[in-house]
């Protein structure tokens, strides 16, 4: 009965996205995928999320390590705090990152333009609206991991010779590298779809959701279908190989 | 030859006060203390683990206080072992070795001699708990080690690996010539294991004798508890069953369960009201009076539950003592 039941749930929730490649013609897909601005649009999406995850684990890392040990105190205070970019929404983000890095509001941004980074118009604000509205997935991930490894490990691994760092890097990371892939799938999956930060921030270059939702504003829907279905097969194609090489609990 | 000197800590609430020792080279210390005591606490300062405020541990006349772990000549076993899953036995046991210069044991010689050669390959998920008390054991043991120490090694496992630990631990002692600080709940595996023992109550060292002076000198009830007295009963009760004399100081008597004798003239009557069996050995529970005793004897003893028994107790083996 429950498994009916959950295969039935299921399917509620896949089936508009399996769906949806029924209202496209292999014609239109093929004209897309030949589009240059749409495999434009592809590669900013993909590499921006990339870059993003990368970033996110320099900071999620620690961070997760910090709070599983308690090191960063109180931790439910800090673990809600860092979650808030998860939460807002997300065109709340794209303000928040303008306002902090644009050079027109803040002198973060004045110091960064006058060091020649830009954030509106560029791929470095693309990836930093990925960046500020994934980051609480990878934190979040790192910290269960991290917390599934016993401390009593360290301390042996310390009490036999290991710097803290050697500890970390031979004993810590290692068990809780399953966890750190899982975050970083599920914050490469986030930014790769983000759309409201990514659209405040950095119009241009666009990125898919960005040329999805252009597409439906000036053309209508059918003309953003075929651009929807090749984002959503890649980026499927992607998360499911990821998840198999981590493993069956990525 | 290890010896601590005036040991203060504190850690939070929790505070460790001028602990003091030594042990000769070769003998075997057993630390005994409640939950929270502060036994780990004292073993991780001495294996350089946690750092302590004040006081000095030296080694060989060496003062190796500031030293870090892994130049400290000491080997610490964690309760709970603390093996690495993602690594093989063998990864396991070279583990000590990867961040120091001196030369350790042959991995062979080690694991030849703890009998877990054949298992060098193996993950540890895939060892019986008594091999991976062995595995650990030989990781300790690898980087030949002055002084192992072993917190609570016997109190997650079961009763035919226990008896396993318990020989391989006297077998350590014995081949490897180094002394062993261990720390239990148990009475005795104290006893069993120890040539000398310490208790710890609330981070005070409050006893620290050969083993044979602190068994025969329970002073207060608390420390009676500790040792393995199970039979404590105020002393108006007691004089009921067995009158005593001389007793103006003291308020409760204490007698070890084995020093009850079954004994066909014996002054004390009672009746048998359960029996728990044990590989070795069991415990009856006798009612006499307004008491129950408990008295552990062998598992051949002829003893039906609900029978009568008459049992002796030699007057020295009664121990008077104070409120604690």
């Amino acid at each position: 009965m429950l498994r009916f039941f959950a295969t039935l749930l299921a399917f509620i929730i896949l089936l508009p996205f399996l769906g949806l490649s029924i209202y496209t013609t292999p014609s239109e897909l093929w004209h897309a995928l030949t589009n240059p601005d749409v495999l434009d649009a592809l590669k900013n999406s993909f590499l921006g999320a990339t870059y993003a995850t990368l970033f996110a684990a320099i900071f999620a890392i620690p961070l997760g390590y910090a709070l599983a040990r308690d090191v960063l105190k109180p931790r439910k205070l800090w673990l809600t705090l860092l979650n808030i970019p998860a939460m807002v929404p997300h065109s709340v983000g794209g303000v928040v990152i303008l306002l902090t890095f644009s050079p027109k509001y803040s002198p973060i941004g004045k110091f960064f333009a006058d060091h020649g980074f830009y954030i509106t118009g560029t791929m470095l604000g693309v990836v930093l609206a990925m960046w500020i509205v994934s980051v609480p997935y990878f934190i979040n991930a790192a910290y269960d991991a991290f917390k599934s490894v016993p401390h009593g490990l360290e301390k042996a691994a310390m009490s036999m010779g290991a710097s803290p760092l050697m500890a970390f890097w031979t004993i810590t990371l290692p068990l809780g590298l399953r966890g750190l892939i899982t975050g970083a799938i599920q914050t490469w999956a986030r930014a790769v779809s983000e759309f409201g930060a990514v659209v405040m921030v950095s119009y241009y270059p666009k990125t898919a959701p960005v040329m999805v939702y252009e597409l439906f504003n000036n053309f209508g829907l059918k003309k953003s279908i075929p651009v929807a279905v090749i984002t959503m097969t890649m980026s499927a194609v992607i998360f499911i190989t990821i998840r198999l090489w981590g493993g069956k609990d990525a | 030859m290890l010896e601590v000197r005036n040991i203060s800590a504190t850690f939070g609430n929790f505070s460790l006060k001028e602990i003091s020792f030594s042990l000769a080279e070769g003998k075997h210390l057993a630390i005994i203390g409640p939950t929270g005591a502060g036994k780990t606490s004292l073993m991780e300062i001495i294996a350089g683990v946690r750092k302590h405020k004040e006081g000095e541990i030296l080694l060989d006349g060496k003062d190796i206080s500031s030293l870090p772990p892994h130049k400290r000549n000491i080997s610490m076993l964690y309760q709970h072992l603390s093996l690495f899953p993602h690594y093989t036995v063998k990864g396991n046991i070279v583990y000590p070795l990867r961040w120091r210069k001196e030369k350790g044991m042959s991995i062979h010689d080690v694991a030849r001699n703890l009998g877990i050669e054949h298992l060098l390959d193996r993950r540890i998920h895939e060892l019986s708990g008594g091999e991976k008390q062995r595995v650990a054991l030989a990781r300790a043991l690898v980087t030949k080690p002055k002084i192992l120490m072993l917190d609570e090694p016997l109190s997650a496992i079961d009763m035919v690996t226990k008896e396993q630990v318990i020989t391989t631990i006297k077998h350590i002692q014995d081949t490897f010539h180094l002394s062993t600080i261990l720390i239990t709940h148990s009475p005795e595996e104290a006893y069993t294991l120890a040539d000398y023992i310490a208790i710890i109550k609330n981070g005070k060292l409050v006893k620290y004798d050969i083993k044979e002076n602190v068994w025969k000198n329970p002073e207060d009830i608390w420390f009676a508890q500790m040792i393995g007295i199970k039979n404590i009963f105020p002393i108006e009760i007691w004089n009921h069953i067995y009158p005593l004399v001389n007793t103006s100081d003291y308020t409760h008597v204490g007698i070890y369960p084995g020093d009850i004798k079954k004994d066909e003239t014996g002054l004390i009557k009672g009746q048998i009201i359960e029996i728990v069996k044990y590989p070795h050995h069991m415990e009856v529970l006798i009612k006499t009076g307004n008491i129950t005793l408990i008295w552990q004897t062998s598992n051949q003893e002829d003893v039906k539950k609900g029978g009568n028994i008459s049992i002796s107790i030699s007057p020295e083996n009664i121990y008077l003592l104070k409120e604690g």
